[in-house]
């Protein structure tokens, strides 16, 4: 069901919530029964094994997938079962970050940015590559206007991608491992720059990481998934958490009380 | 026995769903081709990746099969005493015959596998999930202007201004400038185009 403004306080009211979501690909059974939330103008973090859904609960989220069973709300809208007319309305609310940037090889990385704002907006070609640029500034890139994604590193990709996310001023922010194959300093470049963009920008930004140490810096909430079902709570609740699978992970990861008490 | 039943009905099944999927896509690519915006500079990217650089190949096998054609016309020909009309006789079952049915067969193959692995590569690096999450129709920017590419490579095809050798002037002077038989020759040869995008409606 879906939190009404009467029950839930404004400041708590979530913009994502996964209602008893389940969801099988063939035999094969990826959600069962899986509900949480994501609080608005907060970083969560969606953590858990290798193969646990992790990237298919933000594909849920976006209306990529379509849930066999369960209710996605994107604040009042419920998108399991919305038409993709509809869809595409509600996703200009959202942005969202691919693992792999999935930046459009045949155009430019200005191209890239820019497409959404010459598909759904008026703006002229002067504002347009002002606002791309103000962005560009924004994610740290300098003169990569035409340069294609091929030409680009793996850090610099991840930027771009961020920079189109972020284009259209979404309200929520989905970013798929956006550590994964990073140096520690770029890691550290994009954590900055994800928390200031949520502070700044108020969004809620929900993403899914294998990064334990930038989870424990960034997370206002950890999500974390285990056996088709979350586990929600702070980065404090995860640590002290005495569930014998989150230890596992925790420890296994060097971190957590497991790891303190071994020690 | 009861296996061969249930197989059979899980492919006839199957088959009736992906037959679905094949006119719900076509009708999408024909609803979207026939609305605004119609990305020019798209199409002109595609007209020239399909076209002008298929340019090359098609000559190249247009000389071939002429210079066959020549040399075996000319030592029948020859037999008769009627060598002077050569010229005619390659010109005319060159351009009027061959040269659509080649120039289809060449460019649709190379098209069709150069439209299969761009779309398969957007899909495996998650391209047309980007262009969704943008709220952009796949349909809308990555097939429509192949689809429009397509079209008008057809009408190029069967148009006697496209070709501009003393070739086509002799074809053109004999008569008609795209007999029926060649359009349909064409439009059969071309299929292969539609044939790849339509099996592309499952990634889209």
């Amino acid at each position: 069901m879906p939190h009404s403004a009467a029950e839930t306080p404004v400041e708590e009211k979530a913009h994502v919530d996964v209602i008893s979501l389940r969801l099988g690909f063939g035999d094969r059974r990826v959600f069962d029964g899986l509900s949480c939330r994501f609080p608005q103008e907060k970083i969560s973090v969606i953590l858990g094994a290798s193969g646990v859904g992790k990237s298919t609960l933000l594909r849920l989220i976006s209306g990529l997938l379509k849930p066999d069973y369960g209710d996605i709300w994107i604040g009042e809208n419920e998108i399991s079962r919305m038409p993709d007319r509809s869809l595409r309305r509600v996703r200009r609310s959202l942005g969202m970050m691919f693992q792999g940037g999935a930046l459009l090889d045949s155009l430019t990385v200005f191209d890239n940015v820019a497409l959404a704002l010459r598909e759904h907006t008026a703006l002229g070609e002067r504002e347009i590559a002002d606002k791309v640029h103000a962005q560009f500034e924004a994610v740290g890139l300098k003169k990569v206007d035409a340069l294609l994604p091929g030409e680009i590193s793996g850090g610099m990709k991840k930027r771009v991608a961020l920079a189109r996310a972020m284009i259209m001023d979404p309200k929520i922010l989905l970013i798929d491992e956006p550590f994964s194959g990073l140096d520690p300093l770029a890691v550290r470049l994009i954590e900055h720059l994800l928390i200031e963009v949520t502070r700044t920008k108020g969004l809620t930004t929900i993403l899914t990481n294998h990064h334990i140490g930038s989870t424990m810096r960034m997370a206002d909430e950890v999500v974390f998934l285990v056996d088709g079902v979350a586990v929600t709570g702070s980065v404090k609740d995860l640590k002290e958490s005495i569930d014998p699978r989150i230890q596992r992970f925790l420890l296994a990861a060097g971190t957590g009380p497991a790891l303190e008490e071994a020690s | 026995m009861l296996g061969f039943v249930r197989h059979l009905g899980w492919r006839s099944v199957s088959n009736v769903f992906e037959l679905g999927g094949i006119t719900l896509f076509g009708s999408q690519l024909v609803f979207e081709t026939l609305r605004p915006p119609w990305r020019l500079r798209r199409v002109v990217d595609e007209i020239y990746n399909t076209g002008v650089l298929s340019l090359a190949i098609v000559l190249l096998s247009g000389a071939v099969v002429g210079s066959v054609l020549g040399l075996q016309g000319f030592i029948t020909l020859e037999r008769f005493g009627a060598e002077q009309s050569l010229g005619g006789v390659v010109g005319l079952s060159l351009v009027r015959e061959f040269g659509p049915v080649l120039t289809a067969l060449l460019v649709a193959g190379r098209a069709g596998s150069a439209i299969a692995a761009e779309i398969g590569a957007m899909v495996a690096t998650e391209q047309l999930d980007g262009l969704r999450m943008m709220s952009v129709d796949p349909i809308d920017f990555v097939a429509q202007p192949k689809a429009l590419r397509s079209r008008s490579r057809s009408r190029c095809r069967c148009s006697p201004r496209s070709s501009s050798s003393a070739d086509s002037r002799a074809a053109t002077s004999s008569g008609s400038a795209c007999s029926g038989s060649t359009a349909a020759r064409t439009s059969r040869a071309s299929s292969g185009t539609s044939i790849s995008a339509t099996r592309s409606s499952e990634v889209f």
